[in-house]
């Protein structure tokens, strides 16, 4: 009895040692909130994208999200799961060079629908272009998802600045021009090629000359 | 009534044994400096290896409970001491309001960490704080603080480059940015927005 006691003594002070070092660096895993088979299959997920030289940081806060959202673990682990199944694609299509922020817009764009993994080969970061697609694909999601641009007519616009050397600020500056005119009454494609064409050197670039139909058109 | 038949001290058989045993034994002296000598001849114990010693070779006894509580004291100030330490991803500490002040004084966490400022436009609102994947989604992590105290809420945070999803809390709603694009729907119901930072970049 006394040898046990005293090797559970041993073993709680190990422990406490344990928790002690594991704590100084950042706090508790909020992913302990989990159930512990949510927890350890997303933990299983997490391994999976560090040995597919995935970022393992959106996993992981995708997870903390939902966990602060209150969202129950299999919810968790559900969204988990597909952002990495769209990390993977993300990756396959934009390649070995493409960041960690490229792969979570690019798999965020996939999530939403609003581009198609062939498409998304077109944004891959090359010898001309800027060295992360993250706001080109940022923008593009928005504009197509909440402002009502249609994927037709922004995907090849978007595609062609980028693979023109457009960096993050005229992309920022196209996006905030083309909120600008949809909130002032223009057609969201229409503001799209009025405010390409605008951009010096870059007026003649994308497939932009016949708009398609656009279900959101303001007027 | 006693019995003096029975009565040991009396029995003169009884006496004549006790009286032999009372004899001192005389123990043969080489007999003796034999065990001695082997006694002598046996190694010494072996010092040091105390930590082993200590958990294999018990010297107090300590009950079930008290074990138990010694045990959870233990891991009790492991715990206490972990939490005293506690520190965000971004190396800010968390859990307790933080000000633009206290934000500007911890830069710059890395070289590739760049300044943003956080501002939102609720005049009505009782507390507004950021979250996003820089704080790990907590809400007590970052208030926002009132320019003036009428003012736009704002505060301004050291964000590494990449790619950042966030949300405003708003006296507990989850509020977007209305200045910053979209992120698809998270899944868990809300839309966040999203901040790319480059070197260089401000929000």
């Amino acid at each position: 009895m006394n040898r046990t006691v005293r090797t559970a003594v041993a073993i709680a002070a190990s422990l406490g040692c344990g928790m002690l070092h594991a704590q100084q660096p950042g706090q508790p895993d909020p992913l302990f909130k989990l159930d512990a088979q949510s927890r350890v299959q997303i933990e299983a997920i997490l391994d999976s994208a560090r040995h597919d030289s995935l970022p393992g940081r959106p996993l992981r806060s995708k997870a903390y999200e939902g966990i602060v959202k209150q969202a129950n673990g299999q919810q968790v682990l559900r969204e988990v799961r597909k952002l990495f199944g769209d990390l993977k694609q993300a990756r396959a299509a934009l390649g070995p060079a493409a960041d960690s922020g490229a792969l979570e817009a690019g798999a965020d764009a996939l999530y939403a629908g609003v581009i198609k993994p062939e498409d998304l080969v077109k944004f891959k970061p090359g010898p001309k272009t800027a060295a992360s697609p993250a706001s080109a694909l940022t923008y593009l999601s928005d504009l197509i998802q909440y402002r009502g641009v249609a994927r037709e007519d922004a995907t090849p616009a978007f595609s062609k600045l980028w693979q023109d050397g457009a960096d993050d600020a005229e992309f920022k500056g196209l996006w905030q021009s083309v909120d600008q005119d949809i909130l002032s009454g223009v057609s969201p494609s229409t503001a799209l090629q009025d405010q390409v064409r605008k951009i010096p050197g870059r007026g003649r670039g994308g497939d932009t000359s016949s708009p398609s139909t656009d279900p959101h058109a303001h007027g | 009534m006693i019995d003096t038949e029975l009565n040991p001290e009396h029995d003169p058989f009884v006496e004549r044994i006790a009286e032999a045993a009372r004899r001192p034994v005389a123990i043969d002296p080489e007999a003796k400096a034999r065990i001695f000598a082997a006694i002598r001849a046996e190694p010494a114990p072996v010092r040091g290896r105390g930590a082993w010693r200590w958990l294999s070779n018990p010297r107090f006894v300590l009950s079930p409970i008290g074990s138990l509580v010694l045990a959870a004291g233990l891991v009790g100030i492991g715990v206490f001491l972990g939490a005293r330490n506690r520190t965000g991803r971004d190396g800010q500490p968390t859990g307790q309001p933080q000000t633009v002040a206290a934000a500007k004084a911890q830069l710059p966490v890395s070289d590739a960490s760049v300044k943003q400022v956080f501002v939102f436009v609720a005049p009505q609102a009782k507390r507004v704080s950021v979250v996003g994947d820089f704080n790990q989604w907590d809400q007590t992590a970052t208030p926002l603080v009132r320019v003036n105290g009428t003012g736009p809420w704002t505060v301004a945070l050291p964000l590494d480059a990449g790619r950042h999803v966030y949300s405003f809390v708003v006296d507990g709603r989850w509020m977007a940015d209305p200045s910053a694009p979209l992120a698809p729907d998270d899944g868990f119901g809300h839309a966040n927005s999203v901040l790319v930072v480059t070197a260089g970049s401000a929000l």
